[in-house]
């Protein structure tokens, strides 16, 4: 972890280790593949009573 | 256009095949006269009169707005008459004590209708909201006579309440509150001072406002410890009930907001208004949560109501535009463009809205479930653990639903291109109404707080104790080896919840600001866990289906499946980003010094 006084200091800090960890939600949802998004037939798309 | 229909199948599914309600209603003495007969047809009946009555006035309502005419507030065209139909066919009362001509129907069923009435005028739904919260506030505090008098007619919808807490100074802070209520003779009370942003503080629709206000005593402790609770109603009611004169209140304007334009949000001047104690003198903010907990899964409703809508709206929208070709090439060469639907990034948007529905109505069902059986089950066992588990879970349905439901409501908009921008279609305002529940109510980072701090820390775990053996148990119960991946991936997502947990109370033992720093990162983690725990429930009760029902259900439930595996895929893998975050701790947070968060030239 990064330590200092100084305000970009900080600023990189907040964005190391709330920000970037992001990549881990995308990498995942990029390695699901497509098929999770093509599975629904398009008529399962809209309602249905 | 805007479209809507109440998603009645969904709502089936849920209530039979995943909750078992039926059989749950037949084991609690209070509920047992309810069947799935008498269920669905308040289901159908409730679809009906706010699809034809409240969907229409949404746009115009929104257009319109309330109007402040001398003291006086005007709501939308065609509110007050929608409001005498809604009120005559008892729909106020619903879920309102039998003994007081309430209809006693239990939460798991009413939630239902109450994500009607959000989807279809969030702006009018405020207004019986409220109202639901102020007769369950005196129904659980008030006298006996003040019961009697006030109960019959505000479930009649003939006096509405509201919830008046929020000063010029102070929402979230409430201890720093500056209304005076001075004893005069009889039990009664003279209130004095200024409550801003009242939800139907004053309005045209009902012949009497019944304000539920927090207030100081002269001799009142200073902070929370020192409030209390009145009941103070806009015209004098008498021994029999009859109105008399106008009380010393008025309200002083109407708020220009964003959106929820047909709810009526006033400053309110108390000046000497006679009211009552309700409770115990500076009890009142523990009174008081009995109606804000209420509102708390209402308004949690608000977020899924606009997100259903959104979806509904959206797919209207989708199943006429073409523009572009599929990347696999024409799906219907004939036209000129295919269906945007063939996109992915457009199903991505679609999937993301609806799976956030479906996993949030089965959520809605089950906190409701829990607070039924608090309520009303014969076992002091089973209500204490269902107490537990609606205290851990009520932060995260408001503030989980309404981050998921504003979220839904702008990838519906983006869905649909400039239009979503435009008014025409309708998507611009539930993108403006929604914003809000995240807002009032406590914000959701007030509900994270509670989460962190009063539901984890304060005992050390032990309602997620309770709500990890309860989501274990249910893990290894039933369910077929083709749904496999969803035990596995609620199961792991469990376990790093709770490894999170440990975690962060061993720091915010000795850095109470590692809770804060942690609170709104946990309380999403929380809510993808009960989701994955919910997708598990519904997937189980698909295969069910699918094994019973296999020609009639099988688009239903394959479509449900479907729908479930986009999240497990698609939105559950926050939680690694959200571990990430929370175990950052503090630090990235704290480190800067405040004056360096203020710009320099
Ligand atoms: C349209 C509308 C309708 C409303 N209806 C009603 C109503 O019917 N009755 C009623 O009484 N009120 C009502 N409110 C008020 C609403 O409940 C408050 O706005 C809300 O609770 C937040 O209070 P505040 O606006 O004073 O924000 P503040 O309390 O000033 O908060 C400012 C910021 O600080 C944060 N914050 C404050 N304290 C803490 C803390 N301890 N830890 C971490 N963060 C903190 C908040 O999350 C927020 O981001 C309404 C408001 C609106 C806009």
């Amino acid at each position: 972890m990064i330590h200092g006084p100084s305000a970009p200091v900080g600023r990189s800090l907040f964005g190391l280790s709330r920000q970037l960890p992001k990549t881990l939600t995308l990498e995942a949802r990029i390695q699901g593949g497509a098929g999770p998004l093509m599975g629904l037939a398009e008529e399962a798309f809209y309602p249905i009573d | 256009m805007a479209s809507y229909r109440a998603p009645l199948r969904d709502m089936r599914f849920i209530l039979n095949e995943v909750c078992q309600a039926p059989e749950a209603w037949a084991a609690m003495p209070a509920t047992q006269a309810l069947d799935a007969g008498l269920a669905e047809a308040i289901l159908e009946e409730g679809a009906r009169v706010t699809g034809a009555e409240l969907f229409p006035l949404n746009q115009s309502g929104d257009a319109e707005g309330c109007r402040f005419e001398g003291g006086e507030v005007r709501t939308p065209a065609g509110f007050q008459a929608a409001f005498a139909t809604l009120a005559e066919g008892g729909w106020f009362g619903l879920g309102g004590n039998p003994e007081h001509d309430g209809q006693g129907m239990p939460k798991l069923l009413t939630v239902a209708f109450e994500e009607m009435l959000y989807a279809t005028n969030t702006g009018f739904a405020l207004y019986p909201a409220l109202n639901s919260g102020a007769t369950l506030l005196l129904d659980s505090h008030a006298d006996a006579a003040t019961k009697a008098c006030y109960l019959p007619r505000m479930y009649a919808g003939q006096w509405l309440g509201t919830m008046c807490l929020t000063e010029p100074h102070c929402g979230t802070d409430l201890g720093l509150i500056k209304t005076r209520a001075e004893p005069l003779d009889e039990g009664r009370y003279a209130i004095t001072g200024t409550k801003i942003w009242i939800t139907g503080g004053e309005h045209d629709m009902a012949e009497n406002i019944v304000h539920l206000v927090l207030a100081k005593l002269p001799d009142a402790p200073a902070g929370s410890r020192g409030i209390s609770l009145f009941l103070v109603p806009k015209f004098k009611v008498d021994d029999q009930g009859e109105l008399g004169e106008r009380n010393a209140l008025s309200c002083g304007g109407l708020e220009h907001k964003m959106g929820i334009k047909g709810s009526a949000t006033c400053v309110m001047n108390f000046d000497g208004a006679e009211g009552i104690l309700i409770g115990e003198p500076h009890q009142g903010l523990a009174a008081m949560f009995t109606m804000m907990n209420y509102e708390r899964l209402s308004i949690g409703i608000q977020g899924l109501g606009l997100g259903e809508v959104a979806y509904q709206s959206a797919m209207d929208f989708a199943r006429e535009r073409r523009q572009s070709r599929a990347p696999s090439g024409p799906a219907e060469p004939e036209a000129a463009a295919d269906p945007i639907l063939v996109h992915p990034d457009v199903r991505r948007m679609a999937l993301d809205v609806r799976a956030w529905n479906e996993g949030g109505r089965a959520f809605t069902a089950f906190v409701a479930g829990q607070l039924d059986l608090a309520k009303f089950h014969p076992e002091a066992a089973v209500r204490e653990e269902a107490d537990a588990l609606v205290a851990l879970l009520t932060p995260v349905a408001k503030a989980f639903l309404t981050d998921r439901g504003f979220e839904a409501t702008v990838t519906a908009q983006q869905l649909y291109g400039g239009n979503g921008y435009c008014v025409e279609w309708g998507a611009e305002q539930y993108v403006r109404d929604a914003r809000i529940a995240m807002i009032y109510e406590g914000t959701n980072g007030i509900q994270a707080m509670d989460l962190v701090g009063r539901k984890l820390a304060r005992n050390r775990g032990a309602y997620l104790t309770r709500f990890a053996a309860a989501m274990r148990a249910d893990l290894a119960a039933g369910g077929d080896a083709e749904i496999a991946d969803f035990r596995d991936a609620a199961g792991q997502a469990l376990a790093r919840l709770e490894a999170v947990s440990d975690g962060l109370l061993a720091r915010g033992a000795t850095d109470p600001n590692e809770l804060g720093a942690a609170a709104t990162d946990y309380l999403e983690l929380l809510g993808l866990v009960a989701y994955a725990w919910m997708w598990w429930k519904m997937a189980r009760a698909a295969r069910h289906g699918l094994a019973a029902d296999g020609a009639s259900g099988e688009a239903f439930y394959r479509a449900k499946l479907a729908v479930g595996r986009y999240f497990l895929s698609r939105q559950l893998p926050k939680t690694l980003t959200l571990e990430a975050r929370i175990q950052g701790g503090v630090e990235p947070l704290m480190h800067l010094a405040e004056e360096a968060f203020y710009p320099v030239d």
